[in-house]
């Protein structure tokens, strides 16, 4: 396979990209809401190893995630919500949020990113989005290679790296000072070759 | 790269090479003009950058990336790089006007995160003094270096999955296999792996390799 044969394609995603349950979207501006109480849990911030956002933080996350919706050069970063739909009398809300970091266009390399809220964890909504981004990253972006990094202690997202077909590739020790401590970071890794060939394994 | 003042705090115990570093058999020191004729032998050489992530350099690029190397002597933010030559005393220089032994090889460390005290590792050696062992001298003094001085919790090196002599030596260093990489750089015309090497503090200071 040739670098030059298959160039990277420049990608907007202006509207939703819908899967069996949800719908991935951009952000707007209403999320605000949904954005805080996940930026606020303490627990939130300890799986993905940030600190809690403050009032200021998460509008200003937000601002930047309103116009992250296109992948083009290196450090590009696509954000997007992952919607329940309403259903009934449930209106339709933001249950996680899930990116896709262009890590180096010659490499064609990107990045996976993909989180929960607490509230709708253990119901296979991650595997749901997760599995849209790589199809979208390998499929319509055009990368060769995605990676997904986490702290090696935490099991969830091992499990659905794992479920993915992602291999994990590495385990780096005390990559990370974290809140008074050294983090272990595991890397988990697919290639375009075997994503197909899972796809076609699947028939997804 | 940004300014130095806008690239966040400094590390507490930074790192500038004025003089030379003398070990068993060899000399760390800052470049200075008149390595041209060594580091031109070492960049234009097809074994020396058969495994690294840059091309083949005539003369006039080597001289350029010479000048770069020789403001390359500080550690103090995040994305500094110290690049020092590795001298043979007593081999003769393929300048004959330099006054010093032969550079042979270039060690270098980038510091990569202040804050999570993060630094790598690289070395190259002419293919002429390759099997003596030079790489890895040079290599404990550079981690002493970041180790002992800069204090770094951890450093690590990535190198090119085919290039076994590399891998041997990280390995001889104490350095601990963590990952390895599939394909993840498109390189001279296919897609490469790559492996990912580690050393912690703790685990440097007890090798006898280091100074202690």
């Amino acid at each position: 396979m040739d670098s030059v044969d298959q160039p990277l394609r420049a990608v907007d995603v202006r509207g939703p990209m819908p899967t069996e349950r949800l719908r991935l979207r951009p952000f707007e501006r209403d999320d605000l809401t949904d954005l805080r109480a996940f930026d606020t849990s303490p627990e939130v911030a300890r799986s993905l190893l940030r600190a809690e956002r403050s009032a200021a933080e998460s509008a200003g996350e937000l601002e930047r995630r309103l116009n992250a919706t296109r992948i083009e050069h290196a450090g590009d970063r696509l954000d997007l919500a992952i919607e329940l739909p309403a259903d009934g009398s449930e209106p339709a809300r933001v249950i996680g949020e899930v990116s896709l970091t262009l890590a180096s266009s010659r490499d064609r390399r990107a990045e996976l990113g993909c989180a929960l809220y607490p509230d709708f964890r253990r119901l296979g909504y991650g595997m749901e989005a997760a599995t849209r981004v790589l199809e979208f990253a390998f499929d319509e972006v055009g990368v060769h290679r995605v990676t997904a990094r986490f702290d090696l202690r935490n099991v969830a997202p091992a499990r659905l790296a794992t479920r993915l077909g992602m291999r994990n590739e590495a385990g780096l020790v005390h990559d990370l000072w974290f809140d008074g401590r050294w983090v272990d970071v595991a890397i988990y890794g697919i290639l375009d070759v075997e994503w197909a060939a899972r796809k076609s394994v699947d028939g997804l | 790269m940004k300014p130095r003042v806008l690239r966040g705090r400094p590390i507490p115990t930074p790192v500038r090479i004025r003089e030379p570093i003398v070990t068993q058999r060899l000399v760390l020191r800052p470049y200075t003009a008149a390595d041209l004729d060594d580091y031109a032998a070492m960049q234009g050489n097809d074994e020396v950058v058969r495994y690294m992530l840059w091309p083949l350099r005539t003369r006039k690029q080597s001289a350029k990336h010479l000048a770069r190397r020789r403001r390359q002597t500080r550690l103090q933010h995040t994305g500094d790089f110290l690049g020092l030559a590795i001298e043979l005393p007593g081999e003769p220089s393929l300048n004959p006007k330099s006054r010093s032994g032969r550079v042979i090889g270039d060690a270098s460390l980038l510091l990569r995160s202040v804050g999570n005290r993060q630094v790598e590792i690289g070395w190259v050696l002419h293919p002429d003094f390759g099997g003596k062992g030079y790489a890895t001298e040079a290599s404990r003094a550079m981690l002493d270096i970041a180790i002992g001085r800069l204090g770094a919790h951890r450093v690590m090196a990535q190198l090119d999955a085919r290039n076994t002599g590399s891998a041997a030596m990280a390995e001889r260093l104490g350095m601990r296999r963590e990952g390895l990489f599939r394909e993840d750089l498109w390189f001279k015309g296919a897609w490469g792996d790559s492996l990912y090497y580690a050393i912690l503090d703790e685990e440097w200071t007890a090798s006898p390799l280091s100074s202690g």
